[in-house]
């Protein structure tokens, strides 16, 4: 029985040096040379490189992180939800790549990040006081390819008195740690009472605890932690929810 | 030598000059005492409401408790050396209406410094335009501002000129409108031009996708068809998004075919639905940001 073969997002995966790894529409190798790590990074045109000089011992890792900005979807036709009801969303938000290289320290340093699907800029909220956000395509993961995307479960509840039409959505998937779980990654569920037009909705980030009972693993821990600022500020926002 | 020393030893300075030398001792010390309380009373008081003040307000706020608690440290120092300050005043004031009459133009640049940091137009760190001058705010004083233009340069401009005159603050607003005027032959389909316009904008990244890019008709001129290509942006993208969206017209125009002509790439800092006043329409490029 041959050895099971490491997802490049376990913890104790290392970059083997010369092998060449594709994530997602993300391709990386790496080269190793008198202590010194050449890495090339491309997606279609764009090719990013680093040299990063190394101690005999050094190695390099390739974790999955969330995007840097909030993500947005747009269905391809507008999710109604009447009042009183809830929908279950899955999200496949595609995750960054952190690489990673020990330098002796007692954490590891990053050597660049990188989005592993080609990602536009979009805007959300009024264009005096909105914010910047992520859009990825293709929004729907290839099956059968390496996973580069972590599902984030998302559930809407229209505790207003009107249908509510979910147009756009913008998940702030750097609140969400990345966990995983069976050979694939997902995120704490994310949930969102909407109140109305009018008033600020409510939204509740869980934690890893029942992803960990199930025999998963936090894989990188949420970018910025959901401080009672960031949530009012997201409420705000969340206003724009029904737009 | 010890006779002479011992003769000097014998007079008192001050009796001879005529001044209370312990006085003028006191008077000092009170002076250095008194300005480094001012200096630490008035940093503990910008520190306790730097929350709640811009960088230039609490700035203003420091300099006026500054020279408020500096004037008043003065005239302690002088009373405790035995000096007259009602003689001193009475002397101020005139001096005061004299200097007033002098430095009129200073004083309104005063005022005005007053009201333009009351209005919050700008603040250090925005990029405005005034006049002939763009550059960022490094500082806004009593008198003037201090614009450092993108070529590392750096020019006052007086508060009362910025009172009187248009400012243009630039990055006021997070996102931004770039317009690409085209001029196309006769010979090209409309359709086929906005389409291709179209597609150049949704191919760059940094170009957003909402607000949408529009393409538009402007007007049939005497070279041909001239169409507009708008599209927003993240202000830091600037120089970025400019060139790739030309690179991006170009590269698909020619991949299609077509040819065109640039009429002219024009920045706004408007926001959605307002309506643009006039179109430039020379041969160059007009936004020399």
């Amino acid at each position: 029985m041959g050895a099971m073969v490491k997802p490049w997002f376990d913890k104790t995966s290392r970059v083997v040096p010369g092998e060449r790894l594709t994530i997602g529409a993300l391709c990386l190798t790496s080269t190793v040379r008198e202590r010194r790590y050449d890495i090339v990074c491309r997606m279609a045109d764009e090719v990013h490189d680093r040299s990063l000089a190394v101690r005999e011992d050094a190695w390099l890792r390739i974790a999955p992180v969330p995007p840097p900005l909030p993500v947005l979807f747009r269905p391809s036709s507008a999710i109604l939800v009447p009042a009183g009801e809830s929908v279950n969303l899955q999200l496949a938000v595609p995750v960054y790549v952190r690489i990673e290289a020990s330098t002796g320290a007692p954490d590891p340093v990053t050597v660049i990040e990188l989005p592993t699907a080609p990602e536009k800029r979009s805007w959300f909220g009024a264009a005096d006081a909105g914010e910047a956000v992520s859009v990825f395509r293709p929004e729907v993961p290839v099956p059968g390819g390496d996973v580069a995307v972590v599902t984030t479960p998302v559930t809407v509840r229209n505790a207003s008195a009107t249908i509510l039409s979910i147009e756009r959505l913008v998940v702030r998937t750097l609140h969400v740690p990345i966990c995983a779980i069976d050979g694939l990654l997902r995120t704490p569920s994310v949930s969102v009472t909407f109140k109305g037009s009018e008033q600020v909705s409510t939204v509740q980030y869980g934690n890893t605890r029942s992803i960990v009972a199930r025999g998963g693993e936090v894989i990188s821990p949420e970018r910025v932690a959901a401080t009672s600022a960031i949530l009012r500020r997201s409420f705000v926002w969340l206003k724009d929810l029904a737009g | 030598m010890a006779a002479i020393a011992a003769r000097l030893g014998e007079f008192d300075f001050g009796e001879v000059i005529g001044w209370d030398w312990t006085g003028i001792l006191s008077g000092l010390i009170t002076f250095v005492v008194g300005s480094i309380v001012v200096r630490i009373a008035a940093r503990l008081i910008v520190r306790g409401i730097r929350r709640s003040l811009r960088d230039q307000s609490r700035e203003l706020v420091r300099k006026a408790l500054l020279y408020t608690g500096t004037a008043i440290v003065i005239v302690v120092a002088l009373n405790t050396a035995g000096v007259s300050v009602a003689g001193l005043l009475g002397a101020a004031g005139v001096l005061g209406i004299a200097v007033g009459i002098a430095s009129q133009a200073s004083l309104s640049n005063v005022i005005s410094g007053l009201f333009l940091v009351s209005e919050r137009f700008f603040e250090v760190g925005d990029v405005v335009r005034t006049g002939t001058y763009t550059g960022i705010v490094a500082g806004i004083d009593l008198l003037s501002i201090k614009l450092k233009t993108f070529d590392n340069v750096l020019i006052r401009v007086p508060n009362q000129a910025l009172i009187e005159a248009p400012i243009v603050n630039i990055t006021r607003y997070p996102i931004r409108r770039m317009d690409l005027t085209l001029t196309t032959p006769f010979s090209h389909a409309l359709g086929e031009t906005l389409r291709v316009l179209r597609s150049a904008a949704d191919e760059t990244l940094l170009v957003l996708e909402e607000p949408e890019p529009f393409v538009m008709l402007s007007q049939f001129s005497e070279r041909g068809v001239e169409v507009i290509l708008g599209v927003w942006f993240e202000h830091r993208n600037y120089v970025a998004v400019r060139n790739a969206v030309a690179g991006a017209v170009q590269q698909a125009f020619t991949r299609e075919g077509l040819s065109f002509e640039v009429t002219s790439i024009r920045v706004d800092g408007g926001v959605p639905g307002e309506q643009r006043g006039t179109m430039d329409e020379n041969d160059t490029v007009s936004d020399n940001e």
